[in-house]
């Protein structure tokens, strides 16, 4: 059996990835609900292929889930390690940020 | 709508299609979103052809210690074969080269155990080793041969290369009935052009050294497809 990869990349700002991890962070969402939630907190709204592509990622690193449904929209949720993943990512971006809008001030 | 999703590949689709096609329903369909799903199927079929490229990765996984003989036949075929050309041929030394140590790392690692017989491996292993064969222009002799006498020598190369290409390419996409079938014709093909260079040097049209190391070198081929071409439910035989 291949082993799945147990490291995660880091994700960027603009990656739809860590956009549609923030959509599922407060509940699960299908692919429409999550277009949606995007397009809210960020203004932009991935197509379809792209959506889907992070969506397949996200899943194979193991970040996300699919949960049961009778309908076709399949809702995912966030995983423990998404969850722990998410969580990361956040923090080193809001160091950045603090870090940046010091170094802004005093220069 | 449906024409844009059978453009994925085919496990993809397996597994997301119904939802995508729910998503562009709610959606609908626009000229950028046919641009982002033609470039969304696009990334994929990348992505898995190059997870095939990777020969470091056709060489990792689990232990895998019941290699037949016939992998080490191959093996040793396939070595003798690449290294008469190398020595006795000089006009594509990188690709007689190439051959000879791919072969001989694959072999290596299949006397030693270490390669893995997984559906994922086999299938990078598969991609990587048609790969070099098509830096290898000695195994085209036989159609180049016989494509001259027709006048149609430029077609032999790509006509080889594309045969390759389409089964290296579309093993992850196939289900494993066609990828076996296939193989055994493909298998079929290398077999073929092995005995063809044995009648051609038997008859004295081809002399000794390359003819003989081109037949071992398809006869090698020939004989490693039938792995490759396994499936996790026909799991290797236990050598003995």
């Amino acid at each position: 059996m291949v082993k799945k990869k147990s490291a995660v990349e880091p994700l960027r700002t603009s990656d739809p990835g860590l956009l549609i991890l923030i959509a599922v962070a407060d509940g699960p969402k299908h692919g429409y609900a999550m277009l949606n939630e995007i397009e809210t907190l960020a203004g932009v709204r991935p197509g379809p292929g792209t959506l889907y592509g992070a969506i397949t990622r996200l899943e194979e690193q193991g970040l996300i889930e699919p949960l049961e449904s009778d309908d076709r929209r399949t809702p995912y949720q966030l995983t423990p390690e998404g969850r722990r993943h998410l969580g990361t990512q956040l923090r080193t971006m809001e160091s950045l940020a603090r870090i940046g809008t010091r170094r802004l001030a005093t220069a | 709508m449906k024409f844009l999703i059978r453009l994925y590949p085919r496990a993809w689709r397996e597994r997301y299609s119904l939802e995508l096609e729910a998503l562009l329903k709610d959606e609908g369909l626009t000229i950028r979103g046919v641009a982002d799903l033609l470039m969304g199927a696009a990334t994929l079929h990348l992505q898995n052809a190059w997870s095939r490229i990777r020969i470091g990765a056709a060489f990792s996984g689990s232990t895998f210690r019941t290699l037949p003989t016939m992998s080490k036949l191959a093996f040793f075929l396939a070595l003798f074969g690449g290294t008469l050309q190398w020595v006795k041929n000089g006009v594509s030394l990188a690709g007689f080269g190439a051959l000879t140590a791919t072969w001989a790392v694959c072999g290596i690692k299949l006397l030693l155990g270490r390669a893995s017989t997984s559906e994922a491996t086999q299938a990078r292993l598969f991609f990587s080793l048609s790969f070099f064969l098509i830096l290898t222009a000695s195994l085209w002799d036989l159609p180049a041969m016989v494509a001259a006498n027709a006048k149609f020598q430029p077609l032999s190369g790509p006509t080889t290369m594309s045969l390759i290409l389409a089964l290296g390419l579309g093993d992850g996409v196939w289900s494993p009935v066609e990828r076996k079938r296939r193989c055994q014709l493909f298998m079929l093909g290398c077999l073929f052009n092995s005995a063809a260079f044995a009648v051609l040097v038997m008859l004295g049209i081809m002399s000794p050294f390359p003819g003989a190391a081109a037949a071992c070198s398809w006869l090698a081929v020939a004989v490693i497809f039938p792995l490759l071409s396994r499936t996790p439910s026909q799991p290797a035989q236990a050598s003995t």
